[in-house]
């Protein structure tokens, strides 16, 4: 008996193998070098930083931080939270709705269908796309400053992220149940409904987990361009060298995206614990 | 007694790959059929073409008296729904429960309407279904003997479970005619007899229609009146089960 020959260690293209590890270098060291990423800065400016932290701490000082300022900082992260949870859930419904229709084969079956499936998936694309500050200010512009400007961005946000995977969980459903349906003469809408949402249903509540996270997360910002939250008042406090109440502000922050993650990664243990 | 299949000279090809080459045959009303041949024979193909699922590429198809090659959609879909299909596997939505998969069967048949097309909707679960949906899909789950599974999810039933909430969904429908692709190739050899018996003993009863594919030469025998052997794409034998002789069968088909 004859053996086949041990495989080549590096395949059979060992030198486009190699070209592509040399290509990667370069642009790296390109990136860097453009990026103006420097060590050297970064330890010269710790005296900065270091000024910064000295101010900032204590944080919580009785003759600097009033229970008023407190408790307009709580109501501002109440509205965050609030903006976030709305916005959040308006995106979801319309982006499932999109995300029917930008999913592969799943409404419609034609020549036809490709040309709307397509111009879906091109308008999710561009929610998602235009990053989430740059529409705050866009809504800020169109309904003026304030939490509904902050809504609205994270709604559009939420479309982006959401058409594009819950399109995806759809299309990755497998069909053969929702052919048995149309087989004994269901119409599509009904097997789209009764077979491959309920089949993608746990992979729907992950990502809608996931938008709600990452909508706490941008939430906090977009008060930065005046779009409503908390952030509005991070801004004010850093542009008044505030440090020591920026502080608190950010503790609160941290803990509120610190609770929202937890939540959030233990509903989705729970909905993977059914599966 | 008037035919309810007939297939005249039908031809289908996947590319330029041939799958079926001109198979005609006819099935008459409470007649049972089984099809026989190896893999790649064209039994499945000639199963979904019969459901309009793949086109055909020449010849006729029609069911109950109708052209389907032909049907607008919803001709099609009401044409669809007097046919109980059952697949070898992943017929049933596998997180929802046995009675709601059941319930699913009743879809076909409103879809005429527009209040129907309401009333569709809420036959998407359980949950949602009219009490005479629900009583109805209990009935059927009882005809399989599974009444007591009805809460349960599907994937969290057994192959053979699964096969027979998948046969209640069928009787649902209340059909003239079920077909089946390999109903039991996915079952040990006693969940399969028992999946067979209960198909042939129901469709007897209610006087449906049977066609079935299978590898298993004696339930292609036991279990029909009829029985067609296919190769390469044609019909290599019909007959009737009883005048074919299983040695010959098995030594050519098994």
């Amino acid at each position: 008996m004859h053996r086949a020959a041990v495989p080549p260690r590096f395949g059979n293209k060992p030198i486009a193998g190699f070209l592509a590890i040399i290509l990667f270098i370069l642009v790296s060291a390109w990136c860097f070098d453009g990026s103006g990423f420097s060590i050297v800065q970064l330890l010269g400016s710790s005296e900065y930083l270091l000024r910064f932290l000295h101010e900032a701490f204590p944080p919580i000082d009785e003759h600097r931080l009033t229970f008023e300022q407190f408790d307009r900082y709580c109501l501002a992260l109440i509205e965050t939270f609030q903006m976030a949870f709305a916005g959040t859930l308006v995106g979801l419904l319309i982006g499932f709705i999109l995300a029917l229709f930008a999913s592969r084969g799943l409404m419609f079956e034609s020549r036809r269908s490709n040309l709307l499936q397509w111009s879906v998936k091109m308008l999710i694309s561009l929610f998602r796309t235009v990053p989430d500050l740059v529409w705050a200010i866009i809504f800020v512009m169109v309904v003026g400053l304030g939490a509904f400007a902050g809504t609205l961005t994270i709604m559009v946000d939420t479309i982006g992220f959401c058409g594009r995977f819950f399109a995806e969980e759809m299309e990755d459903v497998d069909r053969s149940s929702a052919e048995a349906l149309s087989a004994s003469g269901a119409r599509r809408f009904d097997t789209v409904f009764a077979a491959v949402v309920p089949a993608a249903t746990p992979g729907l509540i992950t990502t809608s987990l996931f938008a709600f996270e990452k909508a706490i997360r941008s939430s906090v910002v977009l008060g930065l361009v005046g779009a409503g939250g908390i952030g509005l008042e991070l801004q004010s406090l850093m542009n008044w060298m505030a440090y020591d109440r920026a502080m608190v502000i950010i503790g609160m922050i941290f803990a509120l995206v610190l609770v929202v993650e937890q939540l959030s990664s233990y509903f989705r243990k729970l909905v993977m614990k059914n599966e | 007694m008037a035919a309810i299949v007939t297939a005249e000279d039908i031809a289908m090809s996947y590319g330029n790959t041939p799958i079926l080459k001109g198979v005609s045959f006819a099935l008459e009303a409470r007649e049972s059929l089984s099809l026989i041949g190896s893999n790649g024979a064209g039994k499945s193909t000639l199963i979904r073409c019969l459901l309009r699922l793949e086109p055909i590429t020449a010849g006729r198809i029609s069911l109950f008296g109708r052209e389907i090659q032909n049907l607008k959609s919803s001709e099609l879909r009401s044409t669809r729904c007097r046919v109980g299909v059952v697949f070898q596997r992943h017929n049933l939505v596998p997180r929802l429960s046995a009675l709601s998969n059941v319930i699913h069967g009743a879809l076909g048949r409103n879809t005429q309407s527009f209040g129907s097309m309401i009333s569709g909707i809420t036959l998407w679960s359980h949950i949602t279904a009219g009490s005479v949906h629900r009583e109805r899909a209990m009935d059927c789950l009882d005809r399989v003997n599974l009444a007591d599974l009805a809460h349960r999810r599907a994937d969290s039933l057994s192959g053979g479970q699964s096969q027979r909430v998948a046969i209640a969904r069928a009787l649902m429908q209340d059909p003239d005619l079920i077909i089946a692709d390999e109903p039991a190739a996915s079952l040990d050899p006693i969940a399969g007899e028992e999946v067979m018996g209960l198909f042939s003993e129901l469709c007897r009863e209610a006087g449906v229609s049977l066609i079935f594919s299978t590898h298993n030469i004696s339930h292609a025998v036991d279990f029909a009146d009829r029985m067609m052997a296919m190769k390469s794409g044609r019909i290599s034998l019909d007959g009737r089960t009883g005048s074919v002789d299983l040695q010959t069968l098995k030594a050519e088909y098994a």
